[in-house]
């Protein structure tokens, strides 16, 4: 008994460190800069972003699985309503127990390893980037990771930039999400801030406003309307407009199978 | 085996605050510090109806009229001979050290056995004001932008209902109270 399952433990480990091998792993560092939030006017003020780093890929499974080991009140059976609602890790179903009468534990297949981890509440992305001495990142950083194309800092005016999130936007979410970097990384080196799931940032309900962004009265809905678009600087950014109202649609036990995350810090942080 | 199940079952008992229903704020258990200079779990403000506000001592805007309302709401729950607890959380825990909440409690006039000023790290700030459905946005020169909202936490620290402000007056407050 003692021996199976400490072959068993032996096997998850070395596959682990196999799978963590092929992984593209590490934060990148994003320099200073500004930032136009879309909905401002063209005098309005610029956001500054400080230097920061940012996980050069979204949180996979395996990551989110060695925290709940660690961090056993996030484990899927162990999570309380006012954290995440009831889908929390909807797409982990394979029973990982070694032993036959302790209850099921259940947790992300083979397949499903390297992919970004999905269905987790604002609260669990806390909880896990918390536990590797990271946060996450804001509104104003992760829009400022997210603009970069391949070549440069801000891609918006390349060609077919925009066309290329839209279009992913405008696809439905699959029911089981690829690995993540596989495609080409930004100019600061990140991997599929587009492309593969909508992330979490640390104040997704707080655009701007002074009220609950539900409740606020003036600029939310002009963000939200299509009369806001006509005064924004750059009108053509619908990508970042479908952000920022997806964000605002967002409540943080929320857990959703096309949202995941990533980690932030201000200084760099090793696995 | 036996030993092995009796350590899950230690475990698990752990896990969540057993005592607290699972959509209790109070599920959270992070350390705050409050205007005398103790730490506190959130835990510890259960048994009485609490009413929640986020604040920062310097605010010139917002924060004295939040302070106002609860001060009515004070008042009304004498005159009713209703216990009820105020927690002001600060935005700024920088700025607002225990000394300089201390202060303001007594500038204010609070009766710290019944006002909890609290600070935490931003870590723990931004958690319960997502748990509290509250918004918050840093501006420049270390003010902040803020929900104006009255959060109302039953004696178990579950929601019970926000409210922006006193909008039907301090009466209307108190009767659904």
């Amino acid at each position: 008994m003692k021996l199976k399952i400490m072959s068993l433990i032996a096997l998850t480990c070395l596959s682990y460190a196999l799978a963590l091998n092929s992984q593209a792993q590490g934060m990148a560092k994003i320099e200073a800069g500004e930032y136009r939030p879309l909905y401002l006017s063209e005098d309005s003020p610029m956001v500054n972003v400080d230097t920061f780093w940012l996980d050069i890929t979204p949180t996979t499974n395996q990551d989110y699985w060695l925290f709940v080991n660690q961090k056993t009140r996030w484990r899927k059976s162990n999570i309380v309503p006012i954290f995440a609602e009831s889908r929390y890790l909807a797409q982990w179903n394979t029973p990982m127990d070694v032993n036959q009468n302790a209850p099921s534990i259940k947790g992300p297949s083979d397949g499903q390893l390297l992919s970004p981890v999905n269905h987790v509440s604002w609260f669990a992305a806390q909880a896990y980037c918390q536990a590797q001495g990271k946060r996450l990142p804001t509104v104003a950083e992760w829009e400022r990771a997210g603009s970069a194309s391949e070549t440069q800092a801000y891609g918006g005016k390349e060609e077919g930039y925009n066309q290329t999130i839209l279009e992913w936007y405008s696809t439905p979410t699959k029911k089981s999400l690829n690995a993540v970097a596989q495609n080409p990384a930004n100019f600061w080196g990140i991997y599929d801030l587009h492309g593969l799931i909508w992330e979490w940032t640390e104040d997704f309900n707080s655009n701007l406003s002074t009220g609950e962004s539900r409740g606020d009265s003036s600029l939310d809905q002009n963000l939200f309307c299509g009369s806001g678009a006509a005064g924004a600087v750059d009108p053509s950014d619908y990508a970042a407009f479908m952000r920022f109202a997806f964000r605002g649609s967002l409540k943080a036990v929320y857990t959703q199978a096309n949202l995941g995350f990533r980690c932030a810090s201000n200084k760099e942080i090793y696995p | 085996m036996k030993i092995f199940m009796a350590l899950c079952v230690l475990l698990i008992s752990q896990l969540s605050r057993a005592d607290m229903p699972n959509n209790s704020i109070y599920q959270i258990d992070d350390t705050w510090q409050n205007s005398l200079g103790e730490q506190i779990q959130l835990e510890q403000l259960e048994g009485k109806k609490q009413i929640v506000a986020l604040m920062y001592s310097h605010c010139l805007h917002a924060c004295p009229v939040i302070v106002a309302n609860m001060k009515k709401i004070e008042q009304a729950a004498k005159t009713k001979n209703k216990d009820i607890g105020f927690v002001l959380v600060t935005l700024s825990p920088a700025t607002d050290t225990v000394d300089v909440l201390h202060k303001f409690a007594n500038k204010m006039e609070m009766d710290e056995s019944k006002w909890s000023l609290i600070r935490a790290d931003n870590t723990s700030i931004r958690r319960l004001a997502m748990a509290l459905e509250l918004s918050y946005k840093p501006l420049a020169n270390n003010m902040y932008a803020h929900s104006r909202s009255l959060v109302v936490l039953d004696e178990q620290g579950r929601i019970d209902f926000l409210s922006p402000g006193l909008p039907d007056g301090v009466k209307k407050f108190m009767d659904k109270l």
